[in-house]
């Protein structure tokens, strides 16, 4: 994977956590829907930070909706969904970081760092190699 | 101070990455709309420059263990919620393939949250120093095992915060 194809990946994955950040913020009660709201916020800031470094016209457009592997009816399982975009997106990112260089690999780990902390928060255990299962 | 065969060192990375395949594969991507599927660790030759690299992680991880234990041992209640985080440091380790001696030992506070406290300043002191090691690393799998213990150390941080108000 060369870094533009990093990078474009990020831009989706951040797309699709923008989109899920959507669901879960609609299933929490007020404590638990600012957080949602601020790392909504948050991976909103990283997809348009990475998306100016693709050549004009070539980041990824977002899709009308995406699918979830499993259903979101409540505050328990927006919780799951919110643990799991996060830790998916660490995977991404590391991704990122391995094809590129300086301030953008240096961007890249710090987006993973903060994608496994925000897991955490939601509840997820943490992982010596944090991924999405 | 004893640097393992690189061979070994990199039979250690794949061993790591191919257990994170198995599980990432599992499961459909969806959520995130991305390959989030994890390849195996290279095996071109490591550059001579991150030999430094991988002796500087493992020295850090090997203290964080040093420090986990200590805490352990001094506040055996705290052994349920700090094994796992004890346990992901050793997975850390192994992952670096480098042998390195046990630091000199230390006393934990004596307190129990200032005890808590020390390791997550130790895991912020850790985190910022695995972010510098992957501007210092060259081989893009090295970097990218380097990239997933520093998101796993800054976790500590929150899962330590966590633990901490439960007590």
């Amino acid at each position: 994977m060369n870094v533009e194809e990093a990078r474009a990946a990020a831009v989706a994955g951040e797309d699709a956590a923008i989109y899920a950040y959507g669901v879960i913020s609609a299933m929490l009660g007020n404590t638990e829907r600012r957080r949602a709201l601020l790392a909504l916020r948050a991976h909103q800031s990283w997809r348009d930070r990475v998306a100016a470094l693709l050549p004009a016209g070539t980041a990824p457009t977002p899709a009308i909706a995406y699918d979830f592997p499993f259903q979101v009816t409540n505050d328990e399982e927006a919780d799951l969904l919110a643990q799991l975009v996060e830790n998916r997106l660490v995977v991404v990112y590391a991704d990122l970081a391995a094809a590129a260089s300086g301030d953008g690999r240096a961007d890249a780990v710090l987006a993973a760092s903060e994608c496994a902390t925000r897991a955490v928060v939601w509840g997820a255990p943490s992982q010596a190699f944090p991924h999405g299962s | 101070m004893d640097l393992t065969p690189p061979l070994n060192r990199r039979r250690l990375l794949q061993h790591c990455a191919g257990a994170t395949l198995a599980v990432a594969a599992a499961g459909t991507l969806a959520a995130c709309g991305a390959d989030t599927s994890i390849p195996e660790a290279s095996t071109t030759n490591m550059p001579a420059g991150d030999d430094l690299v991988y002796l500087d992680v493992a020295t850090s991880e090997r203290h964080l263990i040093a420090r986990y234990t200590e805490t352990i041992a001094a506040f055996a209640q705290l052994a349920p919620s700090l094994e796992p985080l004890l346990r992901q440091h050793e997975e850390h380790l192994a992952a670096t393939g480098v042998q390195v001696p046990d630091p000199p030992t230390q006393t934990p506070p004596s307190g129990l949250r200032a005890a808590l406290g020390a390791l997550r300043q130790a895991e912020l002191t850790a985190a910022v120093e695995r972010r510098a090691s992957c501007l210092l690393a060259d081989e893009p799998e090295f970097v990218r095992t380097l990239t997933f213990i520093a998101a796993s150390e800054a976790s500590h941080i929150a899962a330590l915060r966590s633990i901490g108000q439960g007590q």
